[in-house]
């Protein structure tokens, strides 16, 4: 899978401060990228100087190893995280301008609006303005207008903020969907749940600096801290004493049905077999399960060493 | 630029949907020209016949007083049936009629016959009606009455018509400038139309632009287009579209403003020929002789007439005038915009647009405030420096030219200067506007708009 898009040292200075200091990121083709860290820390930024909405100070940005120019307007989506129509305007023809803008003919803007309207079942739409809508009817529309020219490159920020958990799933849908037939997605968003399910690749974005990035499944598997799940029958006492120096028990309960889970991280140089061979003689075991951090914990913990938090600080200030 | 025709037309559309425009366009011309024909209308229709009976007691038994001054007029008839008769026996007769005014000349009204001695008698008339008898029929009677009551006294003191008459024709000084026959009144006008219209499509209009970028930051559409478009082109393609639609609504003034003064105007001169027809029916015969004849020398006079005012007319230059009106309107227009535009990035609601605006319209503002100045001496320091300024050139150059004083290379240096700064102010605009309309939940000053023309694209 080649590189789609490439970000390479980019630093923005606004006049008081410093937005983007050295980001590199490289976003494979196809894959949904997902672009995180605080309010404040650059993400918008980085994602304006992509749209080619404002210029780097220093540094470059490659799509598909060419210097953006114009030209790479059509083929870059963009939903910005504060939605915007306007508001007088009719919703079709509305949506038929943004798509001309993106380079699309008169004809087939209408004909692709049509077809979307049908299936997102808001044919009916047509003829009304923008500010007779409902908040989430909006967002459906600002949602049809990004992708309506087929960009390559779709850039999401904060794509479920603002709709209901019915429509968000469509929202969610709709994304895979584009996902599978080819366009590639920065999907900018503080929802950690929606990174794990969505994202292959993430960049971590903390102070105007990239402080993380990769895919997913590497990430968590990086910061896994060797803790697993074992859920077994029998008694958690016999459980309990059977443990050897090489664990740690960090969590025990037992549920409805009598079946007992305890969370235990390893120690040393010990490994999950060692763990089953200790307690397989004392209980009947039911399932064994690696726990991998989730996005959120991993996120918190770096923004907060960021931060030059400790990692067992409460709560970090990351609404800066 | 396809992108940019995409965008006028965008922006002409709505701008021609709106319901403000359309309301502006019917209703304006409907406005302005009914305040100018309906008085004109209305008073050129005959109106209610009102018929005056005369009673004139004032006449001693050999003289014939007062009563034969009146001449009927289109609304006015007098009627002389009764004119000796006394007033108590008029009064009672026409106590119920409806427009029937019986109009009293008292016995002693210029002292009865003793006409030296008693002067100190009120010179007053008495208007009996059962109706109200309206402005216009006073007015008429009094200023009959005091006519020829100022004939009279003059008469009786040895004075004779003819005297009088020479006596109350009127001077006017007429200016020829480089033997050219000149009207300042016609400069004056010139140049006050043709500034205000600058001044008034400016205002109206920058003023639309940056209510226009305002809203489109405000609603936050302004992110989604500038990923599209460059903004100088967002920016620049709004200008235009205003222009445009400003064009459009002068254009529909125009013609709506002819459709509705045309039929007017006629059925004010239909008006005013059946008068003349009425009037020359009632000289009759005899006068109708003659009557041709005053009517060959009334259009000799008529033409002379057109011919001067031709010739005043053609006094302003306008030669100069129109190109140069075209210019400035054009360029002074773009310039503001482009200054209202860039304000309209930097505010985050409509209220904080106020604070900017009022120093831009400043200049405008002086402009037509010195308007008294600029008529008095056209080609004095004042005019000339304002006429150079880029800010005030628009119209004050338009305020000068009608005088003839303004030489061609004064007046292209003005125009190269202006196109000079519209490029400059554009370029600045066009700096603040793309960093404005990405801007926040900032309270912005002018050091700050000053800061965003260094930041880097």
């Amino acid at each position: 899978m080649g590189i789609l898009l490439s970000a390479q040292h980019v630093s923005k200075k606004y006049s008081n401060h410093l937005a983007l200091d050295d980001v590199s990121i490289d976003v494979p083709e196809g894959c949904i990228y997902g672009l995180l860290g605080p309010n404040g820390a650059g993400k918008t930024t980085l994602i304006r100087i992509i749209n080619q909405i404002t210029g780097p100070d220093t540094g470059k940005v490659l799509f598909e190893n060419r210097l953006l120019d114009a030209e790479h307007v059509q083929q870059i989506g963009y939903l910005p995280e504060e939605r915007g129509l306007y508001r007088k305007m009719e919703v079709g023809e509305q949506a038929i301008y943004l798509a001309r803008l993106k380079g699309l003919s008169k004809k087939e803007a209408k004909k692709r609006v049509q077809e979307w309207f049908e299936r997102f079942e808001m044919q009916g739409w047509w003829k009304k303005k923008v500010e007779e809508l409902s908040k989430g009817m909006q967002q459906k529309v600002q949602f049809i207008v990004t992708v309506l020219h087929q960009p390559r490159l779709l850039i999401l920020d904060e794509p479920f903020s603002g709709f209901d958990p019915i429509n968000a799933a469509i929202i969610k849908d709709e994304i895979l969907n584009l996902k599978k037939q080819g366009s590639t997605i920065i999907l900018s968003t503080h929802n950690m749940g929606s990174v794990e399910e969505l994202c292959d690749n993430i960049a971590l974005i903390n102070r105007s600096k990239k402080i993380l990035d990769g895919n997913v499944k590497e990430i968590r598997r990086a910061y896994a801290s060797r803790t697993y799940d074992v859920i077994f029958k029998g008694s958690m006492i016999a459980f309990t004493n059977s443990m050897w120096t090489g664990g740690e028990l960090i969590s025990q309960s037992t549920d409805a049905e009598g079946m007992n889970h305890v969370r235990i991280k390893l120690l040393g140089n010990s490994t999950p077999n060692m763990l089953l061979e200790a307690v397989m003689r004392s209980s009947e075991i039911h399932g064994l399960n690696e726990v991998l951090p989730t996005m959120n914990d991993i996120f918190i913990m770096k923004v907060q060493e960021g931060n030059g938090e400790s990692v067992l600080g409460t709560r970090s200030n990351y609404t800066e | 630029m396809g992108k940019i025709w995409i965008i006028i037309q965008r922006e002409f559309i709505m701008g021609v949907r709106n319901r403000t425009f359309i309301i502006m366009s019917l209703a304006a011309p409907l406005f302005f020209v009914g305040i100018i024909l309906v008085p004109m209308f209305i008073a050129s229709q005959p109106g209610s016949q009102k018929t005056v009976v005369v009673c004139d007691n004032s006449g001693c038994p050999d003289t014939v007083g007062y009563a034969y001054v009146f001449k009927d007029t289109m609304n006015i008839k007098f009627d002389y049936h009764m004119v000796y008769k006394p007033i108590g026996e008029v009064k009672k007769m026409y106590r119920d009629s409806d427009n029937y005014f019986v109009l009293y000349i008292p016995e002693n009204f210029m002292g009865g016959c003793d006409t030296v001695n008693e002067h100190s008698v009120a010179l007053s008339c008495i208007l009996y009606s059962k109706g109200e008898p309206g402005f216009n029929l006073i007015n008429h009677l009094q200023s009959v009455l005091t006519t020829e009551v100022q004939q009279d006294i003059l008469g009786s003191n040895g004075i004779s018509r003819e005297v009088m008459e020479l006596s109350r024709r009127k001077v006017s000084v007429t200016s020829e400038v480089k033997g050219q026959m000149s009207d300042t009144e016609i400069k004056f006008l010139a140049g006050l139309i043709f500034g205000m219209a600058v001044y008034i499509y400016i205002l109206m209009f920058g003023v639309r632009v940056m209510k226009s970028v305002q809203e489109e930051k405000a609603t936050r559409i302004v992110e989604v287009i500038v990923s599209s478009v460059r903004p100088f082109q967002l920016m620049i393609g709004k200008i235009i579209a205003v222009a445009l639609v400003a064009l459009t609504q002068f254009t529909v003034w125009i013609i709506l403003s002819m459709l509705i003064v045309v039929p007017i105007l006629n059925t004010i001169d239909d008006a005013r020929l059946d008068h003349m027809k009425l009037q020359n029916a009632n000289a009759g015969t005899a006068v109708a002789v003659t009557g041709s004849n005053g009517g060959a020398l009334q259009d000799i006079a008529l033409n002379e007439n057109i011919q001067e005012t031709m010739e005043k007319l053609m006094s302003v230059p306008w030669g100069n005038l129109i190109p140069a009106f075209v210019f400035f309107f054009i360029f002074g227009y773009l310039m503001y915009a482009s200054i209202f535009a860039a304000l309209g990035s930097a505010a985050d609601t409509e209220s904080d647009t106020a604070q900017f605006s009022v120093p831009v319209t400043i200049p405008l503002i002086i402009s037509m405030a010195s308007f008294a100045v600029i008529v008095n001496d056209p080609d004095g320091t004042i005019a000339k420096w304002l006429s150079m300024i880029p800010f005030t050139s628009p119209i004050v150059m338009l305020m000068r030219i009608p005088f003839g004083g303004v030489h061609i290379t004064e007046l292209l240096l003005s125009m190269g200067i202006l196109m000079v700064s519209f490029f400059f102010m554009t370029w600045l605009a066009g700096r603040i506007y793309r960093v404005g309309i990405l801007m926040y939940g900032k309270k912005v000053s002018w050091r700050e708009l000053g800061k965003w023309l260094f930041y880097k694209g």
